[in-house]
């Protein structure tokens, strides 16, 4: 165990190194954030000057070496609208959007399991019927339909709820709401087609052969070997979530991470993006470390295949 | 169901191939003198403006039609973008495997700690926001799906012995998997590409509403929504109009892409 945890250590921190080289590329490389920062018409004076006091017209290997160093030293630059440290700005507001999602991702599980284990069950019954209809409405409509669609019944004609805003209670159903339908429609067809899966295995029918009731066959044979996959999926949906969080987060002007970003790029304000991307990867590099190191406590044949 | 799916997309295929002769103006062009009209259906409507005009006297039919060029458009060049860098390293790291495969599976995982919208926020902020980069941002965040496929695909493929003998018969691992191993692999490419269409379509609309996608004069659904959102209470039509649009585009497109994968995948037929 202790090997396989160290190797998938190792792992992570090599991805972090990518994902660090990868934006310093992207960035520094191929991009040029110069061109980006400067207005509409300016001089090739006002370029080269830009250029030099931002600092890219050193040596890249430099450049590389700061961002690098930066990034060990939690600095990423200062942001030009909160005159804060970058990272710092990013962190203060995590917690709001960490408790969106995370929310969110407890409703759809929490709804989206036991429909799609009942769905599994009883395949084109009338729970597996509503349950699909709902699944693939939820695939097909964006965040920002939903919550439009939401604040047109909830807050403009029924006057229930407020359209937007954060802190009360009431003003975190509708995101929640909103957020958790991704979730749930991917909870649905997963469930419902392991439960299916898992169902037509032998061992289901000697469970049934030696006399146990239905609602016995589907609790104690029927979820264990099915939730598997569905963990899986649970943690790959996290980036899916993240994106339709910041999406959530305009709509409903919620003062979290997606909101901070996108008035930065908005107000130009390089560091803080540069800083959410970094402080986002990590954060998915952390959760996805998670994940693993659960399956190999959860499944002991993972933990013999740590050669690869 | 199928069918009307598939005339949903004919009908936005062709609005968009035809959405020069569906407005009257070029693309962008303001009148000031007929802002907010209403739809033929209401009282004061006509066939001149038949879904009527934005807060700009822009026809909201046409520029329906256009923004259906930019979604169609960035989802397919997205998803082939996808699909082609997936099913390349799929295929090499797969046949190859050694050093090479442990490098990919490094890639891998390093691309699934950047979801889509740390992507895209990476690319704008390096490169601008245009429809390349839209392009790039959504396939950069769909490939590793396809990699992970063919990969696993290409490791029981090459044991067979039509590989064995072609190795025999003097190929080279380029041939090989070119001639040999590709064409066994595209079925399954194409299913996947067909259920990444409709999330492509999703994610263009994503971008745009948070304007990180195309830029005006160009206009997508997504834009759309966002910039009639203050008239929500007032005119909902502004926004219901692209928000339906795009939902039943997304939609017709995941119902016949479910329809294609029970239709190519033998597992999911066994089972029912």
């Amino acid at each position: 165990m202790l090997r396989y945890l160290a190797t998938r250590l190792v792992q992570g921190l090599i991805s972090l190194c990518l994902v660090a080289t990868f934006s310093f590329a992207l960035t520094h490389l191929i991009g040029d954030p110069v061109l980006q920062l400067l207005p509409a018409e300016y001089t090739p004076e006002q370029y080269v000057q830009l250029r030099h006091e931002l600092g890219y017209d050193r040596p890249w290997v430099d450049q590389f070496r700061d961002f690098m160093l930066g990034l060990v030293n939690r600095n990423l630059g200062t942001s030009t609208i909160y005159g804060a440290p970058a990272v710092d700005v990013v962190l203060s507001r995590l917690p709001t959007t960490a408790g969106l999602a995370g929310g969110a991702l407890a409703v759809g599980i929490l709804v989206g399991i036991p429909i799609g284990v009942l769905a599994g069950h009883r395949p084109y019954g009338i729970i597996d019927r509503v349950g699909v209809t709902v699944a693939t409405l939820g695939q097909a409509i964006p965040a920002f339909v939903t919550a439009i669609i939401l604040i047109l019944i909830f807050a403009v004609d029924l006057r229930l709820l407020p359209s937007g805003g954060w802190g009360t209670w009431q003003t975190g159903i509708l995101p929640i709401a909103t957020l958790a339908l991704v979730p749930m429609s991917g909870m649905i067809r997963l469930a419902r087609s392991a439960v299916r899966e898992v169902m037509a295995m032998p061992f289901i029918t000697l469970a049934r052969a030696k006399g146990l009731t239905d609602a016995q066959v589907l609790i104690t044979h029927v979820v264990r070997p099915s939730l598997l996959p569905v963990i899986t999926f649970g943690s790959l949906q996290l980036g899916v979530l993240l994106t339709g969080a910041v999406v959530t987060e305009t709509v409903f002007a919620v003062p979290g991470v997606g909101r901070l970003v996108l008035d930065a790029v908005r107000m130009r304000d390089h560091s803080v993006v540069e800083a959410a991307v970094i402080v986002g990867a990590i954060g998915f590099i952390v959760i996805n470390f998670l994940t693993d190191v659960s399956y190999a406590i959860v499944d002991p044949r993972i933990r013999s295949r740590v050669q690869r | 169901m199928p069918i009307l799916a598939a005339s949903v997309l004919v009908l936005v295929a062709l609005g968009a191939l035809l959405a020069p002769l569906l407005a009257r103006e070029p693309l962008g062009a303001v009148d000031l003198s007929q802002t907010l009209v209403p739809p033929v259906w209401s009282s004061s409507g006509s066939w001149l403006h038949p879904l009527g005009t934005d807060q700009l006297g822009r026809d909201t039919l046409a520029r329906l039609a256009y923004g259906g060029r930019v979604s169609l458009l960035v989802a397919v060049s997205s998803v082939f973008l996808a699909s082609s860098i997936g099913t390349l390293v799929g295929l090499i790291s797969g046949y190859f495997e050694g050093w090479i495969d442990v490098v990919a599976a490094r890639i891998i995982e390093a691309q699934l700690s950047l979801p889509l919208i740390l992507v895209a926020l990476a690319i704008v902020i390096a490169l601008g926001s245009s429809f390349q980069t839209v392009v790039l941002a959504i396939a950069l965040s769909s490939w590793v799906p396809f990699a992970r496929i063919v990969r696993s695909e290409v490791l029981v493929l090459k044991h067979h012995d039509f590989v064995d003998l072609a190795v025999v018969a003097g190929l080279g691992g380029p041939a090989i998997i070119r001639r040999h191993i590709l064409p066994n692999v595209l079925p399954s490419v194409v299913v996947l590409a067909s259920q990444n269409f409709g999330q492509a379509i999703i994610y263009e609309a994503s971008l745009s509403y948070l304007s990180l996608g195309v830029q005006p004069p160009q206009v997508s659904w997504g834009f759309m929504i966002a910039q009639s959102r203050i008239y929500l209470a007032s005119v909902p039509l502004l926004v219901l109009a692209p928000a339906v649009t795009l939902a039943v585009t997304a939609l017709s497109a995941n119902i016949l892409c479910d329809l294609l994968r029970d239709r190519l995948d033998p597992t999911l037929t066994t089972l029912q």
